[in-house]
């Protein structure tokens, strides 16, 4: 099938726009799905629905370029992995059923509520990591060394929580800055490790919800095929340069990005 | 467990690589406009027919099993380890995505999707 738009971006335009996105996103340790969904829904008019389907591919896409590319599957914990995700994929799954029949008013007052929060814990973390001075991982587990992290503290309330992160999915985005609070502050795992283990879960939560939104049909090949390549190239090169850059500032300007796409998406939620 | 890992990395990687392939033909060949992605069970034919809307499908399909390569992986590095609860947990996921991926391999239609903009079929109106 073949469907209309109000507007549809060349997929050249997708393709730079999305290797940058993929970039930054890299560069902010995200998975992409905070860009991705803005830029289809609030740049070029695509409705909610779409813009959710392509960017969970994106996120599948990051996340698994990412951990082929820096191997950052060999330092995620699997068993805070699967602890979570036995949760939080179904719910996923379920979620995206339901934001595919969901007004798109209540799509957008849902991702602008998200938007705010992802702003919030970059900004907290920034300025934690300024008054510390130093790197926020306490010595507690050497991460090249032959032992496991240590093991999870409150599993059951973990999985709890857990599940609730599936409903990010529903919004498009793969719930890193939700996921990695979780580990970090609930379960207690460092912070290098949450934010490993966190690239995997995006992975398999978007799958599954992945898989939903393509049965829907709200998956179009036109945008899906120049975000996602343009986001895995993006990604790989930002992961490389990483290291290199110092993305204090960057997480500064775009928090004020996020507040503004934030705001920009509330008002559209209740004006229209 | 070493070499599960490195097939992991490798069979995530080989996903990876051919759905970043099909969608970097799909870019190539899609005609100009808006173009919905098929069923999975007509996108291998459309594929080697250089269809760029089978290609797209079958580069999604390829990226989505990525995932079902890293949780065997994760199943069988957990109960190597001697946590048989969370290697239960890694194939409950992997039976939830394999599940839904066989059900959309058995789909012959997609869902119409609610959008503000009317579908219509691919064929030229008469």
């Amino acid at each position: 099938m073949r469907y209309t738009a109000p507007v549809d971006p060349s997929p050249t335009l997708l393709l730079v726009s999305c290797t940058a996105c993929g970039m930054l996103a890299a560069l902010l340790g995200l998975g992409g799905g905070l860009f991705v969904v803005p830029l289809l829904n609030l740049g070029f008019g695509i409705d909610m629905p779409q813009a959710i389907a392509v960017s969970l591919l994106c996120c599948v896409a990051t996340s698994a370029a990412g951990s082929v590319a820096l191997d950052k599957a060999r330092l995620a914990d699997l068993r805070t992995v699967i602890l979570v995700e036995v949760a939080a994929s179904p719910v996923a799954m379920f979620a995206t059923g339901l934001a595919m029949l969901a007004p798109q008013a209540l799509l957008r007052g849902c991702f602008a509520l998200l938007v705010a929060f992802s702003a919030w814990r970059i900004l907290l973390r920034e300025l934690r990591a300024r008054a510390a001075q130093a790197p926020a991982e306490p010595p507690t587990w050497d991460p090249q060394g032959d032992g496991d992290p240590p093991w999870p503290r409150r599993p059951r309330l973990g999985l709890v929580l857990g599940g609730l992160t599936g409903f990010c999915s529903a919004l498009g985005i793969g719930g890193g800055p939700v996921k990695v609070p979780l580990m970090t502050e609930v379960l207690g795992v460092p912070m290098r490790v949450a934010l490993a283990s966190s690239n995997v879960m995006v992975g398999l939560s978007t799958a599954c919800a992945a898989t939903v939104s393509y049965a829907s049909g709200s998956l179009r090949a036109d945008l899906a095929a120049p975000c996602a390549l343009g986001m895995a190239v993006g990604a790989y090169a930002g992961g490389r340069v990483a290291p290199r850059i110092d993305a204090r500032w960057l997480s500064l300007a775009f928090v004020a990005v996020l507040v503004y796409m934030g705001g920009k998406m509330a008002w559209l939620a209740l004006h229209g | 467990m070493a070499r599960a890992a490195r097939l992991t990395t490798w069979g995530v990687g080989l996903a990876v690589a051919v759905s970043l392939a099909c969608f970097a033909l799909t870019v190539g060949l899609a005609p100009p406009g808006a173009l919905g992605v098929v069923p999975p069970a007509s996108a291998l034919g459309g594929a080697l027919r250089l269809d760029p809307a089978a290609l797209a499908s079958v580069g999604v399909l390829a990226l989505l099993l990525s995932p079902v390569a890293r949780l065997i992986g994760a199943g069988v590095q957990l109960r190597a380890e001697g946590h048989p609860r969370l290697a239960l947990g890694a194939a409950l996921i992997l039976a939830l995505l394999v599940f839904s991926l066989g059900r959309l391999a058995l789909t012959e239609e997609l869902g119409a999707p609610r959008s503000s903009t009317a579908p219509v079929t691919s064929e030229a109106p008469r």
